[in-house]
């Protein structure tokens, strides 16, 4: 038996990055270095009106009186902000291309390769090849680097009065809106490293669905990171007013490279009444290779207010990327009878790390809120989830249910818990409970005896822990987790 | 970090104080430059701010901002004014600690069996060669509030149990606060040296009996050799006027067993640290706590349990009553370290919010880094049933008596857990006094 947990183990140990490939693109990409200027030219680079740059300056003259957080069980070199490009877009879109046509053809590739679907008309579900199927009722936004280079079915969404654009497209369109509510949710001074994204943030995703409209299809932004000693800054920035609903897809991944690069988003959400958010993540940003060496930064602020009464904003994160993950997808219960929800499953292999989890904070009556996060640690990697229930006087009785499991493959491997509770309301009810445990041998004798391969087997223990997160994934993504986590884990267990 | 760097008035205080009262402390010159050291890691360290993680919830400016002085002699209380606080009905040997001095008058040590040692700390430490101030078997987590125990602490308990020996009593190790003068604090240190396969229970009980503001700090250490059992039994209740900061720390060698029960019923604010060890095979730590913040009353328990090694096992249970304008922290913190493979754990907290006015911030920590290992966690937070509630009513039973059996039937489980009848009834009673609708209870009873 203990030959067969160590194949377990060697099964977990490699597997190849598919999304690592560099696209050989000329770029325009600014010295690195960071200051005042460096955000001018940001913004000047964009064409942004006067009050946004200084939105930028005051934050970036906020961030420098911050220190980086200590507290994330986390271990890393300090990094050096000076040496990072904070700008880098491709070449050819200089001039913003009007069809798809004018797009780099190079670009239309990367996205192929990697499985996106830019093309409206060709798009089949599943594209031959590629490890991210998408159906083609999912208009997408495509960030590569610093810029956004396409969106898709604009048209169709602008019948319906949805916008969706880049935020840079925001900025200039609908600066009203973007005024109204950036930095709302997730103010410039939140934290240390929202403050350096509100600095210099350079695109993202701008999504407003007006009163009492379903948005007709699944919204997606694709985000890939291409140029060298570049870090990735997007803002996205959803609001869904009264009555309506929307759900959205995001992923990512980036080349496979020895450096570290940094990734710092920002994502506000901003549901009024009776609107429900729906946000999907599946992260799989390059996570270095099994030593430790290279891989993204992973820095992500998360956070959505459920302003309105009865509103409602779920959460789901596939994390299965990145060398540092810090994530914390957070619901603010404002609203009376709001609905928060965090579904997670996250996996740390090689020497990946990860300090995630959600904050629930409930301010309305009858507020009620979900956690369930899934870890599974494999190989060195080291996973902590992190999580806050705060219950304010005013939540009468707010109601939370948390579900945190470990999943454990070797001995060489971490998982730990950090669940605060915080309670203020004596109506209140806060559940909390979380188990550790290995993938069992009597659970792998019965599923090899009934003539499963150890390698289906452990697919099919893991894939049954995360069940309760995967079923809350829009279908197509829900596929894509499922076939990522059996590469990720493919010769990790045995 | 900043507050190190800041003038600390208050640090110049306990370093002048120190240098007052060096001279009457117990021991040798050897263990006075411990305490010197130990010295200069509380004042360089200083009292520890809410912006560490382990202070988050709980603040010690109460404490910080007033100036405390050692008692140079003991303000012995009157027999009634200590006999509220003694057991009805309860056999026991009894050593009683007085403003952080021994007092022979009230303790009562006779009939102690061969090879059981019970005695004042200070009278252990001036006696015996070579004794340092710190048990050399622990490896005790540095914090700034240890040190100061160490550099200060006047007196306290010392128990040895030569190998084999049993105790069939309980052994009453009374610390009382006069408060008889304003601002003193109490220094204690109590050292439990547990030979193999002996066995003793300690009740470890924190009194304050006078007006004045005043602040104990307690170190309790407990050695366990292979194959000892210590039932430890801590019954705090300091005056509404007294702070209280304590901390525990065993460390278990083979097969030995510590089971630690915890009632957090008085002070103004207290803050009790409890650190079990479990560096060799089969060892057991079983940790349960009820604490029950009422008025103004701030009680914060952090744990900490190590399973340095393979096979060893670990229980832990709180319960907490808030009502009025109480707060009460938990943080339960369980490590499992590499290798310490088939660790079996499992940790439950849960409280029961009496009022609106009142908080409670849990948090119960798992850091694991073994994978063949049972651990497991649940917390949670609510009221009592109403349905409950309505059943007992439906019987006959007024609305407050029927909260009020509620209430103490959920505290219930874990105080019949002491096992001695007389210590359970005196607890039972302690904790209706100040419960909400406890009056209702006895009368129904």
């Amino acid at each position: 038996m203990a030959a067969h947990q160590e194949d377990v183990e060697a099964l977990v140990a490699e597997r190849e990055y598919e999304a690592g490939f560099v696209t050989d693109l000329e770029s325009d990409t600014i010295a690195p270095g960071l200051n005042e200027d460096v955000i001018r030219f940001i913004s000047g680079k964009k064409d942004e009106p006067e009050w946004m740059l200084e939105w930028r300056l005051e934050a970036y003259r906020q961030w420098k009186q911050m220190k980086s957080p200590k507290w994330p069980h986390l271990h890393y070199a300090p990094i050096d902000y000076q040496k990072i490009s904070y700008f880098s877009a491709p070449k050819s879109s200089a001039g913003k291309p009007k069809s798809l046509d004018e797009v780099d053809p190079k670009l239309l590739e990367t996205y192929a390769k990697l499985g996106i679907p830019l093309h409206e008309q060709e798009m089949l579900a599943g594209v031959e090849g590629a490890s991210y199927p998408r159906s083609n009722n999912v208009a997408v936004d495509a960030v590569f680097d610093s810029v956004s280079v396409a969106t898709t079915f604009k048209g169709k969404l602008k019948d319906a009065g949805v916008i969706f654009c880049s935020i840079s497209e925001a900025i200039q369109e609908h600066p009203e809106l973007v005024k109204k509510y950036l930095g709302s949710v997730v103010p410039r001074g939140d934290n240390f490293f929202a403050g350096l994204n509100a600095a210099v943030f350079t695109d993202g995703s701008f999504v407003y669905i007006p009163k009492g409209v379903r948005c007709p299809m699944e919204l997606s932004t694709y985000f890939r990171i291409n140029a060298e000693n570049t870090g990735q800054f997007e803002r996205t920035l959803i609001i869904a007013e009264a009555g309506s609903h929307v759900s959205y897809l995001e992923g990512c991944t980036a080349p496979q490279r020895d450096e570290n690069q940094l990734h710092a988003a920002v994502v506000e959400l901003v549901a009024e009444d009776d609107a429900e958010i729906k946000y999907s993540t599946v992260q799989n940003w390059y996570p270095g290779d099994e030593n430790g060496k290279g891989g993204i930064f992973n820095f992500v602020t998360k956070r959505g207010d459920c302003r309105g009464a009865r509103s409602k904003i779920s959460w789901t994160q596939v994390e299965t990327g990145s060398a540092i993950t810090w994530k914390y997808p957070s619901c603010i219960l404002t609203g009376d009878d709001s609905v928060g929800e965090f579904y997670s499953v996250a996996v740390t292999r090689g020497m990946q790390q990860a300090d995630t989890g959600t904050k629930m904070i409930h301010i309305g009556r009858n507020s009620k809120s979900t956690i369930i996060a899934k870890g599974i640690s494999a190989a060195r990697g080291e996973q902590a989830y992190r999580g806050l229930v705060k219950i304010l006087p005013s939540a009468a009785n707010a109601r939370n249910f948390t579900q945190c499991d470990s999943l454990l493959i070797g001995d060489k491997c971490g998982a730990h818990t950090f669940p605060y509770v915080e309670s203020r309301n004596s109506t209140a009810k806060l559940e909390h409970e979380a188990t550790t445990s290995k993938i069992g041998e009597d659970q792998m004798f019965y599923c090899l005896q009934r003539g499963l391969t150890e390698e289906d087997a452990v697919s099919l223990i893991v894939n049954g822990f995360c069940k309760d997160v995967f079923k809350e994934l829009p279908m197509e993504f829900a596929v894509e987790a499922q076939k990522l986590l059996d590469v990720t884990l493919e010769n990790a267990v045995g | 970090m900043s507050a190190t760097q800041q003038i600390e008035p208050n640090i110049d205080h306990y370093l002048a104080e120190y240098a007052r009262v060096e001279r009457e402390l117990p021991g040798s010159d050897d263990s006075k430059r411990e305490r010197q050291a130990e010295l200069r890691r509380f004042s360089d360290a200083g009292f520890p701010s809410t912006r560490e993680e382990d202070w988050k919830y709980t603040s010690l400016r109460p404490i910080e901002k007033r100036r405390f002085e050692i008692s140079d002699e003991a303000d012995t209380p009157s027999e009634k004014a200590l006999a509220p606080f003694l057991p009805a009905g309860l056999d026991a040997f009894r050593i009683v600690i007085v403003d952080g001095h021994f007092s022979a008058v009230l303790s009562g040590l006779d009939g102690l069996p061969p090879g059981a040692t019970v005695r004042s700390f200070a009278a252990y430490l001036n006696a015996t060669d070579g004794a340092s101030i710190k048990a050399r078997e622990i490896d005790e987590e540095p914090g700034s509030l240890t040190a100061m125990n160490a550099a200060f602490f006047t007196d306290g308990a010392y128990i040895e149990m030569a190998a084999g020996t049993v105790v069939d009593k309980p052994i009453h190790v009374l610390s009382v606060a006069s408060g008889a003068r304003d601002e003193r604090m109490t220094q204690v240190r109590h050292r439990y040296v547990m030979g193999e396969n002996s066995q003793a229970t300690v009740i470890e009980h924190f009194v304050g009996v006078g007006d004045n503001p005043y602040f104990t700090n307690a170190v309790t250490e407990a050695v366990m050799g292979r194959n000892s059992q210590l039932t430890r039994c801590r019954v705090q209740q300091e005056s509404d006027k007294g702070y209280h900061v304590s901390s525990f720390f065993a460390q278990q060698r083979r097969d030995s067993r510590v089971f630690n029960h915890g009632f957090d019923l008085g002070g103004r604010l207290a803050r009790i640290d409890t650190n079990a060890r479990l560096v060799d095979q089969n060892s057991e730590v079983h940790l349960f706590g009820v604490y029950a913040p009422t008025g103004r009353q701030h009680i914060d328990n952090h744990t900490r349990i190590d399973h340095a090694t393979e096979h060893s096992l670990s229980r832990e249970f709180y319960k907490g009553v808030l009502a009025d304008y109480g707060r009460g922290v938990f943080n339960g913190k369980i490590i499992i370290h590499r290798d310490a493979q088939k660790t079996d754990s499992a940790q439950a907290c849960d409280a029961l919010l009496l009022s609106d006015k009142a908080e409670v911030d849990a948090k119960p920590e798992l850091e694991i880094y073994a994978d063949d290992v049972t651990a497991a966690h649940g917390s949670t937070v609510g009221q009592l049933d109403e349905d409950a509630v309505f059943y007992l009513k439906s019987r006959g039973i007024g609305e407050e008596g029927a909260r009020a059996i509620l209430t103490y039937s959920f505290a219930n489980s874990l105080v019949n857990k002491v096992g001695i009848p007389a210590l359970v009834s005196y607890i039972e009673a302690a904790l209706l006094a100040k419960l909400p609708g406890g009056q209702a209870y006895a009368d129904l009873a």
